[in-house]
């Protein structure tokens, strides 16, 4: 007998799969070609002479590429990975027992995240002023400083400034995420440990852990989406002045004047980037689905 | 005993205190833009700063309501994201079923397609989807501004809700088979309604994604035909001059309703986020 | 009963008629400063041409750029845009801009009462690519009583005395004036104000190598960095934008500051109590040079073919001498205008004087890639991570970097 073309559980999911599928294709895959193309153009809108690698040597060229890379590499690295603990650590004590009214600690944190990009940028970057912003009033009242500091204007301070304001926007996430997770953990398991005389961190280390895996997956990719693709908030507070232009600004600054080369080859090369991130997650997740 | 009563009340005081600490954080600039809305121009730079207006005015807000095109665009921004989270749950839903449920060809090169789309930069897809959507006529529609934004809702629900259908034990469904009901049916009358407060939490997200959106706004909308109101706080400043009492006052209203939308069924959210956070 | 028919049919084809005459729209990008006027001359034009709708599309500041980007380089273009004249050529270059030497005398523009030096950087060559409607460059706006107190009676002529002049006003949370560093429009312009002040330019007559690190480029750098160094600049320079330097101004907290001439409406509306005079930027020995830009109305190419001449028709109507008048916040770009007596006040009088010695605006093809460069190390001058000189010589090597590839 031959084999037929299609299982029966193909047959199933087609209809489920292609519609959606179908539209995120038609919304991605022209961009996609096109910016691949341009990449390898010649300058100019509609004039596509084949320009090979042109681009790419230009770009490597460009000591602001240069700059950008390792500004995104910086900001990437510490937003994720100090949301996250921090993030985690707000739902650990809102999970604390003997805590009450934990869905208004909850709601009230969460706050962070829900407020439209532009909006908390402008706040961010008026209470960051150097001179009579809040921030340095605060905090000079409170006589943990002892001048102004200089936030957005230094580039030494100005990264800091971008990165507090990026974890104070997406801990939220995490925090609410992880309290989902916690709260679908059996208590069983823990009266078992109990019983077996585990301390609080052997408890967080063989229970709580291991089962918010999958929940901390989801987080830490969505960290590193939002923080490689962070637009709105570092245009609005420094523009990529001081030195806190990110990859995503490059790019935008190339499209803004119809440098539609070289602003797809940086488009391509932080597509890469994604890429390996993307590879090594989708690995990950459906490894733990075979299992 | 009576010492570790004492201990045990000292931590919750400090926990209680670190949470208090971090709602002010999480709150201090709404704080500020509800103040600077409240405050004439004469105060609005003053230094040093300060929190109560000396002399409060509500004329920021009235020129926002009767002055501006916010109400428009507010309306414009409500049905465009309404459209957009319906979209992306009826389509994502669907793929999500069937990825979690259906082992079929392409199944990881499909997964990981979904998951690049998520991550594709929107200021990379600007240009590119304006030209897509400009020869179909859909620039500064209403539609076409919502159909643009699936680029960032549909992956997204679709990645969620995939999770919750998984924990949705196999054999509910297969009892409802063997009652002679179709794989459409099954999911519409047994899962969906299992599902409903995490769909809803999905819908939200995406209709927070949606209301917030930017990039692709400012090149995809023209006019109040479609202008949305993250677009639409711009109206206060020109070339010229910024009308901050106006800008944060505005801001104010687009940025409440959401606050309220989400307050308002965060239970929901959070248990339908945590249906899917854990498998069961 | 048929009668009524015949009326009905009568009366739609009627309508059928109308519309089949409005048949033309044009589409007007406009900035939202400038709609009141708009929305005036576009009603105005639309009962002179009954054929001809013109549909208004408002713009803002923050996001007209990449808006007009996206809009102007696609099939079907709307037809005409505002935008700053200086964003001409780069559009010409790429061929998106319809040239109008022809199309807009045929349409009755009168080229020969433009502005020579306004239409100069709208031009390739002598292909013309927009009219311009706006054309102005920067001055001094100075607080009479400050000056006064300090013992002057009008504004020093040279800059050597103007600083000698701000260390006197400085006192009392009171600084002589700022540097609009906060916003790298403005602070490039500055730099380039005072580059040119010193005789010096951006880049070598080859095009590809930048002349950032020449002598000139050093002094000029340096004028700004010491001001804030040396204490007469506000040290809060580092984040003003030009709206920010005008509310201190307003508000009494500087002394002087230099801007355009479209602040002077505006600081008459916000500050009655103000008293305050306009002056020409000192330079060397004498007046500075400046920078001059504004505003102009391109068409796209890429717009329907058809609908071009009636575009030309819009064009040349909003760019009439009366039309212009009323546009502009500052000078018009014709001649004619330039004479109404609106624009012969005291206050746009320096403003007038000094466009004689002004230069345009840079509009090197990629300008807007080395514009972020020269911003970061002027951000790094005035910070004091690096020297003037450091800093000169970098931008100077990365922007000879960026071209030569």
């Amino acid at each position: 007998m031959r084999k037929p073309l299609l299982t029966k559980d193909e047959k199933k999911a087609i209809p489920f799969v292609l519609p959606g599928v179908l539209v995120t294709a038609l919304l991605i895959v022209y961009p996609l070609v096109y910016i691949f193309v341009m990449s390898f153009s010649e300058n100019g809108v509609g004039q596509s002479g084949f320009a090979g690698f042109t681009n790419y040597i230009r770009l490597f060229h460009n000591p602001q590429f240069t700059r950008a890379v390792s500004n995104t590499l910086i900001w990437t690295g510490y937003t994720v990975v100090i949301s996250f603990f921090l993030g985690f650590a707000m739902a650990l004590l809102i999970h604390m027992k003997g805590i009450r009214l934990k869905g208004i600690w909850r709601s009230l944190l969460f706050i962070a995240w829900i407020i439209p990009g532009v909006v908390k940028a402008t706040a961010w970057k008026w209470l960051f002023t150097t001179d009579g912003g809040m921030v340095n009033h605060l905090l000079m009242s409170l006589k943990l400083i002892s001048g102004p500091v200089p936030w957005l204007t230094s580039p030494a301070w100005a990264k800091t400034a971008l990165i507090i304001v990026q974890i104070w926007a997406t801990a939220p996430y995490v925090m609410l995420m992880m309290t989902a997770g916690l709260q679908q953990l059996p208590a069983d398991l823990y009266e078992s440990a109990d019983l077996d005389g585990a301390n609080g961190f052997d408890k967080m280390l063989h229970i709580t852990l291991p089962m918010l895996k999958d929940v901390s997956f989801i987080c830490l990719l969505m960290l590193l989406v939002w923080a490689i693709n962070e637009f709105a908030l570092i245009w609005t507070m420094t523009s990529g002045g001081q030195n806190t232009t990110t990859l995503s600004l490059l790019i935008y600054n190339q499209f803004k004047v119809l440098n539609l080369n070289f602003a797809s080859a940086s488009a391509v090369m932080q597509l890469c980037v994604s890429m390996i991130f993307a590879v090594l997650y989708t690995r990950l997740v459906l490894k733990e689905e075979k299992q | 005993m009576n010492a570790q009563m004492v201990k045990r009340r000292i931590r919750l005081v400090l926990i209680y205190a670190v949470l208090v600490l971090l709602v002010l954080l999480t709150l201090l600039p709404l704080g500020w833009i509800v103040s600077t809305s409240l405050k004439p121009s004469t105060e609005v730079f003053a230094n040093p700063p300060y929190w109560i207006p000396k002399q409060i005015t509500f004329s920021n807000y009235t020129n926002v309501f009767t002055g501006s095109s916010i109400p428009i665009a507010f309306l414009n921004s409500l049905i465009i994201a309404l459209l957009c989270s319906v979209m992306a749950l009826v389509l994502g839903s669907m793929a999500g079923y069937a990825f979690a449920r259906f082992q079929f060809r392409g199944k990881g090169f499909l997964s990981l397609f979904m998951l690049l789309s998520q991550m594709l930069p929107l200021t990379v897809l600007m240009i590119p989807l304006y030209y897509m959507e400009n020869r179909v006529g859909l620039v500064d529609t209403k539609f076409g501004m919502a159909a643009a934004h699936l680029v960032i809702a549909l992956p997204l629900v679709t990645w969620m809700s995939k999770g919750y259908f998984k924990g949705i034990p196999r054999e509910i469904e297969e009892a409802a088979m063997v009652d002679g009901c179709s794989t459409f049916q099954n999911l519409m009358f047994i899962v969906v309604p299992l599902l409903r407060p995490a769909l809803a939490a999905t819908g939200i997200y995406a209709f927070i994604s949606s209301w917030n959106e930017y990039a692709l706004a400012n090149v995809l909308t023209r006019s109040e035909a479609s202008r949305t109101v993250p677009l639409a706080l711009n109206d206060f400043s020109t070339f010229f001059k910024v009308n901050w009492g106006d800008t944060m006052a505005a801001a104010v209203v687009i940025t409440l309703p959401i606050i309220v939308v989400f307050l308002s069924v965060q239970k929901q959210f959070v248990e339908g986020l945590a249906s899917g956070a854990v498998k069961g | 009963m048929k009668k009524m028919l015949a009326i009905l049919l009568a009366m739609l084809l009627c309508i059928g008629c109308v519309a089949a005459m409005a048949e033309t729209t044009i589409q007007w990008w406009t900035p939202n400063w400038d709609e009141p006027e708009s929305r005036e001359m576009a009603a105005e034009f639309e009962a002179l041409n009954p054929d001809i709708k013109v549909e208004l599309v408002i713009t803002d500041w923050d996001t007209y750029k990449s808006r007009v980007t996206a809009a102007i380089s696609d099939d079907n273009a709307p037809e005409l845009y505002s935008v700053l004249t200086t964003d001409v050529v780069p559009f010409a270059q790429l061929g998106l801009l319809e040239p109008l030497n022809e199309l807009g005398a045929a349409a009755g523009v009168d080229f020969d009462d433009l502005l020579p030096s306004a239409v100069a950087i709208a031009s390739i060559d002598d292909t013309v690519y927009g009219i311009p409607f706006r054309h102005d460059g920067s001055g001094v706006y100075y607080n009479v009583d400050l000056l006064k107190e300090a013992g002057y009676d009008s504004f020093p002529t040279t800059w050597a005395d103007m600083v000698e002049m701000s260390k006197a006003l400085t006192k009392d949370g009171v600084y002589a004036f700022a540097q609009p560093l906060g916003n790298q429009a403005n602070a490039v312009t500055r730099l380039v104000q005072q580059l040119y002040t010193y005789g010096g330019d951006v880049l070598a007559e080859d095009g590809v190598t930048c002349t950032l690190d020449s002598d000139a480029a050093k002094s000029a750098l340096n004028t700004i960095v010491s001001s804030i160094q040396e204490g007469y600049a506000s040290p809060s320079s580092a984040e003003l934008d030009n709206t920010k330097e005008r509310d201190l101004f307003g508000s009494g907290k500087l002394a002087f500051y230099i801007s355009g001439p479209f602040d002077i409406d505006t600081l008459l509306a916000d500050y009655p109590e103000l008293n305050f005079a306009t002056a020409v930027i000192p330079g060397l020995d004498g007046m500075a040079c400046t920078t001059a830009n504004g505003w102009t109305i391109i068409m796209a190419s890429k717009a329907k073919d058809e609908n071009k001449e009636a575009a030309a028709k819009l064009l040349a109507y909003l760019t009439t001498p009366e039309n212009q008048a009323r546009l502009t916040d500052s000078f018009p770009a014709s001649y004619t205008a330039l004479a109404y007596e609106q624009f012969a006040t005291d206050y746009l009088k320096p403003f007038a004087d000094q466009l004689e010695n002004s230069k345009p605006e840079p509009t090197y093809t990629r300008w807007a890639e080395m514009e972020p460069i020269i911003y970061e190390y002027i951000q790094y001058a005035v910070s004091g991570s690096m020297s003037v000189d450091e800093a000169c010589e970098s931008m100077a090597a990365d922007i000879t970097a960026l071209l030569s590839y």
